[in-house]
């Protein structure tokens, strides 16, 4: 039998009921500011600076009725901002003192518009993030990260030192650490922690205060590292795509045999991966690790993308990816047949799965992944 | 996956057709001179380009891109968009072409222009070009075919990266991009840039510009003078004859023809108008007759595009050439509202619905289109601040199955009937 994780469960309660959590409440109530964020690129630490919780506004982790969520946005925005519209309009969030977004796709962007317009939540900033690597572009993202803390400055009325991003770019900094811990452990053949508990830890990472999860991951990692689950997975896999956070649908996967190692995921490996260099000045810093990490497919050149996954089917040996692309999400679309060329070269294949966010593993998904699996395994066998 | 060979017989087989429709539209009897002028430019463009890809010359592929810098260089610019859209109609393969895109995993959740273009180049349908510069803004599905089409045709590329904002600095570093793009264009094609060449052609822009302001502020006369697809032309030609002269003469003859009509008083020939009405997004490209219609047999005419604009701050300065681009691709027609926050096409669009006194406003929905998440915001701005009620016509923009030409008629049809009560109220 699998043994339970108790800080795991800890995680759980902390984060949940998404997205008041009690948690939450109380941290309200003895003064505390709450601001929410909605993509990768929106420095969490600038917030952190200002003493206010960063917290991630994400969709319900489940398919809901998004009736307000199509009139405002209409159908044809991917089904992730259409759920944080619904959540919105259902006045969800209205515990949080204001709200950051960017430019990265146009699916934040319209759904900041109308946040903004309707007044769900204050608008505090939307940044414009750069679609490149060089020079120029941190140079750009550099006076948005600016810019963004100034307007953060004036929304909460005091100061935000470098000394006080130094301090969070640090706690943050730890974050990857421990996340990279976990993730490594993934590489054995045989890992202490599947696919799905991995993603409950990032659903919770975004939805405490970092030197709370900090602590929780760090006996988190310790209580796992202790631990032996039942290997016998089939293939070892990889799953990519904008955003999933329902935890059932990684579980149905892994439950059909695919052990889900790695992934390429918006709130996967795409959030953590790396580290901010503290050598620099804070906010070059972060200018820097932000435009540098496993890149958003919407960046240009595509080969910065697919050469991080190429390096990470190596290293977590890899056999055949999940490209779950939620609806109407363009950039995934647009990326998924480049990507798919350049993996399958290597002899890598891909099922890709056209989901609505939020949605969990259908009898149809299942057949599909159970087809997947026993196809890759046919490969093996053959080899 | 690359592209191993490039086929470009379909492409001349839609040449051909496009040329017979051209030709045959240019010398119908009542053609007017704008009307006929546009045709034969349209034909020039591409001859030349068909000459270039015969001759192996050079081709290169500005998706929006100032093609003022494509001409100073002496390169042959092809217009993917609008190419595709050419192809496509010529051809009528609407159902086959979309069938390719998903074939090779562009699902139909994307806007099928893009669709296209995707599956013309895994095709290898469109010409090869030595280079391949494309700006990355307006829409997701315009940067993702973009990226597409470079990764297969795999031909030294330059992405011009579009800032979000526009400040002083934003500018700047566009500037610097388009710098960046003369030396990659300059280094693989080996031509050199003509700068006092492309000084000249940033004076015609500036013309050109005057011309298209001119043409705006005639159609705020009652009746309006123009015809209601003529909107359309003027942006193609916007980028296809940027900073040239052949579209300094199109535009000024088009302006003389609507002056003419405005100092007469009279409107478009055979329209008696009865309705003003403000475009708010792109009509299907298939059916551009359907605005015919709407003009000729409903007297609804179409008096302003909100995406057919500059900002009223766009001034070029031949001394300053490429920042003069920049500030003429951020400010002016598309990239302005589609690159921008709703709260900008509200604005825009409540400033043209007064001052071109319009009864109503359309948004043809297109399908699977993200710039879709505009519209609640924009009907209600319109209705709200200024009691402009707007209509959302279902359709694809190059898709005519999606929504039948009869169907869009009738959405529209309900729609002036809408507005008729409101006038008799």
């Amino acid at each position: 039998m699998t043994m339970k994780l108790k800080y795991l469960d800890e995680m759980r309660e902390i984060g949940n009921p998404y997205p008041n959590s009690e948690y939450i409440e109380k941290w309200k109530e003895n003064g505390g500011k709450v601001i929410g964020w909605i993509c990768n690129y929106v420095p969490e630490e600038i917030i952190h600076a200002a003493k206010m919780l960063p917290y991630r506004m994400t969709g319900a982790s489940e398919e809901i009725e998004m009736e307000d969520g199509d009139a405002y946005l209409h159908i044809y925005s991917c089904s992730f901002t259409r759920s944080c519209c619904q959540l919105a309009v259902e006045g969800k969030f209205k515990f949080l003192d204001g709200f950051v977004s960017t430019a990265m796709c146009d699916g934040s962007r319209r759904l900041a518009d109308v946040i903004d317009h309707y007044g769900f939540v204050d608008l505090i900033a939307s940044l414009g993030v750069p679609r490149k690597f060089d020079e120029k572009s941190e140079a750009l993202y550099r006076r948005e990260i600016f810019q963004f803390k100034k307007r953060l400055e004036a929304y909460s009325e005091s100061e935000i030192s470098d000394d006080s991003i130094r301090d969070s770019i640090r706690l943050y900094n730890r974050t990857r650490q421990l996340l990279k811990e976990l993730y490594d452990l993934r590489k054995l053949d045989a890992p202490p922690v599947s696919g799905a508990e991995t993603l409950e830890v990032l659903n919770a990472v975004t939805r405490m205060p970092r030197e709370k999860f900090n602590e929780i991951l760090e006996k988190l990692l310790a209580e796992i590292k202790g631990r032996r689950l039942n290997s016998d997975w089939k293939v070892r896999l990889m799953i990519d795509g904008s955003i999933i956070q329902n935890i059932d649908f990684v579980k149905s996967i892994e439950e059909l045999g695919g052990l889900v190692a790695m992934d390429g995921l918006c709130n996967g490996a795409r959030y953590w991966e790396g580290e901010v260099d503290t050598g620099l000045e804070p906010i070059p810093a972060l200018s820097r690790y932000y435009l540098n990490k496993f890149p958003c497919p919407r960046f240009y050149p595509p080969t910065v993308r697919t050469d991080k996954v190429m390096n990470l089917i190596k290293e977590f040996r890899i056999e055949g990816i999940i490209c779950q692309i939620i609806r109407y999400c363009n950039t995934h679309t647009w990326d998924f047949p480049i990507l798919r060329s350049e993996v399958e070269e290597i002899g890598i294949p891909t099922l890709r799965l056209d989901t609505e966010y939020g949605q969990g593993a259908t009898g149809r998904i299942k057949t599909r992944v159970q087809a997947f699996i026993e196809m890759l395994q046919e490969r093996k066998v053959a080899r | 996956m690359k592209i191993d060979e490039v086929k470009t017989d379909m492409w001349f087989k839609a040449m051909d057709s496009w040329f017979g429709m051209c030709r045959h539209m240019a010398e119908k009897p009542s053609s007017s001179k704008a009307n006929k002028l546009y045709y034969e430019l349209y034909v020039k463009y591409y001859e030349r380009l068909i000459s270039a890809t015969e001759k192996g010359n050079i081709v290169v592929h500005p998706t929006s891109v100032p093609t003022e810098i494509i001409y100073a260089m002496d390169l042959v610019p092809m217009l993917v968009t609008s190419s595709t859209w050419q192809m496509a109609y010529s051809l009528k393969m609407f159902d086959k072409v979309l069938a390719i895109a998903k074939d090779y995993g562009i699902m139909d959740e994307t806007c099928s222009v893009h669709r296209m273009i995707g599956a013309f180049a895994f095709k290898g349908w469109f010409p090869k070009p030595v280079a391949f510069v494309y700006a990355a803004g307006g829409c997701d599905a315009f940067c993702g075919s973009s990226r597409l089409l470079s990764h297969l045709y795999d031909v030294p590329t330059y992405c011009i990266d579009t800032p979000y904002h526009y400040t002083g600095q934003d500018i700047a570093y566009l500037t610097l991009q388009l710098d960046e793009m003369v030396n990659l264009l300059e280094e693989t094609t080996g031509r050199k840039m003509d700068w006092d060449r492309l000084k000249e052609s940033i004076t015609i822009a500036q013309k050109q510009m005057e011309l298209f302001q001119e043409i705006r502020e005639l159609r705020k006369a009652v009746p309006s003078p123009m015809e209601n697809r003529r909107a359309w032309q003027l942006n193609w030609f916007n980028w296809i004859y940027a900073g040239s002269d052949d579209g300094v003469a199109f535009f000024r003859t088009l302006r003389d023809e609507l002056k003419e009509r405005v100092e007469k008083g009279v409107g478009v020939p055979g329209v008696e108008e009865k309705f003003r009405l403000l475009d708010l997004f792109m009509a299907p490209a298939h059916s551009f007759k359907l605005l015919d219609w709407m003009q000729k047999e409903r007297g609804a005419n179409i008096v302003s595009e909100t995406l057919i604009r500059y900002d009223n701050d766009v001034v070029l300065n031949p001394d300053k050439p490429l920042e003069s681009l920049a500030r003429k691709w951020a400010g002016g027609p598309l990239w302005n509202e589609l690159q921008g926050t709703t709260d900008d096409v509200v604005r825009a669009a409540v400033e043209d619905a007064k001052a071109y006194k319009v009864d109503g406003a359309i948004w043809w929905d297109n399908n699977s289109c993200r710039q879709c998440g505009c519209i609640r915001m924009t009907r209600d701005g319109l209705l709200d601040k200024i009691g402009i009620p707007t209509a959302l016509v279902t359709c694809d923009i190059m898709d005519p199955a999606f929504t039948t030409y009869d169907e869009m008629k009738d959405s529209l049809a309900q729609f002036f009937e809408l507005l008729d009560s409101r006038e008799r109220s």
